[in-house]
């Protein structure tokens, strides 16, 4: 391998970026949906809590098999890895609403527009954000996981190489930057939530 | 139960009727989403040959795998 780590890295973020950006769109957006309309909650929790315990990994054959490519295939395993916590904090998040706020709500007869914005998402983004948090950490362990099963570039691929060709000293190098890559996404997804839930409190 | 006796045959009994109400708000929604993703997924992959098998197609090709956890014999 020429390619220094920091390609490796950026390679295995760009998929994150895609997947994960993916998950938070259609976890939040089915979160909220599933999370004001209780019967719609009742007919799909059973399933989510069946599909989320498959684990990343046992994903990727499928994804193969269905879009011939690992491009693809990569991006949807962390699809899948990270739409679960987002989904399911969203949905309980937009539950627990509380009911007083609900009932200014209704007092001030508030639109349905400005319900969402002004009540329903500030209360529920502390979850959201939490949900994001956990997702970004898993996605980080699949995509490592996924790339040594697929191969050819990112950082995951470039450990199992260098298993491979016994260069353990290379090995532990990426074993560090994909730890500390690790612990600055999680760190980025607080602060962005930090930011966002304090703005919103104001 | 005396309810029960004068409505008619046809209704179900006061305990299993009580169970069917209490139950039916809880695994109906499920049930008929199944039915429809079952459904959905059967048209998607309806063609020729298509990339993932449909659903019936998993019980017809897996239905020894599905049938029978425990057997033994490999053939």
């Amino acid at each position: 391998m020429n390619k220094g780590l920091a390609l490796q890295i950026w390679e295995s973020l760009r998929r994150v970026a895609i997947g994960y950006t993916l998950a938070a769109v259609v976890g939040i957006g089915g979160g909220i949906a599933i999370g004001t309309n209780k019967l719609l909650f009742r007919a799909c929790d059973p399933f989510f809590q069946i599909l989320r315990t498959i684990p990343p990994l046992a994903w990727l054959p499928i994804a193969l098999a269905a879009f011939r490519q690992v491009e693809p295939s990569s991006i949807f395993v962390i699809f899948v890895t990270a739409v679960w916590p987002v989904l399911i904090n969203t949905a309980v998040g937009v539950q627990e609403v509380p009911q007083d706020y609900r009932n200014v709500a209704r007092v001030l007869q508030l639109p349905r527009l400005q319900y969402f914005w002004t009540i329903l998402l500030p209360s529920a983004a502390p979850y959201i954000f939490t949900g994001m948090r956990i997702a970004v950490g898993l996605s980080w362990l699949a995509i490592v996981a996924a790339e040594m099963l697929t191969g050819g570039v990112g950082i995951g691929f470039f450990i199992w190489d260098s298993y491979n060709s016994s260069r353990m000293s290379d090995l532990i190098v990426a074993l560090i930057y994909v730890g500390v890559v690790g612990f600055v996404l999680d760190k980025a997804i607080y602060y962005l939530g930090k930011a966002v839930v304090q703005s919103d409190g104001t | 139960m005396t309810a029960s006796s004068t409505t008619g045959v046809a209704k179900p009994p006061g305990a299993a009727k009580d169970w069917l109400q209490k139950l039916g708000p809880q695994v109906l929604p499920p049930l008929l989403l199944l039915i429809f993703l079952l459904f959905v997924w059967e048209v998607l992959c309806a063609g020729d040959k298509p990339r993932l098998p449909p659903p019936t197609a998993i019980v017809k090709d897996s239905w020894r795998l599905i049938s029978d956890p425990f057997s033994i014999a490999a053939v």
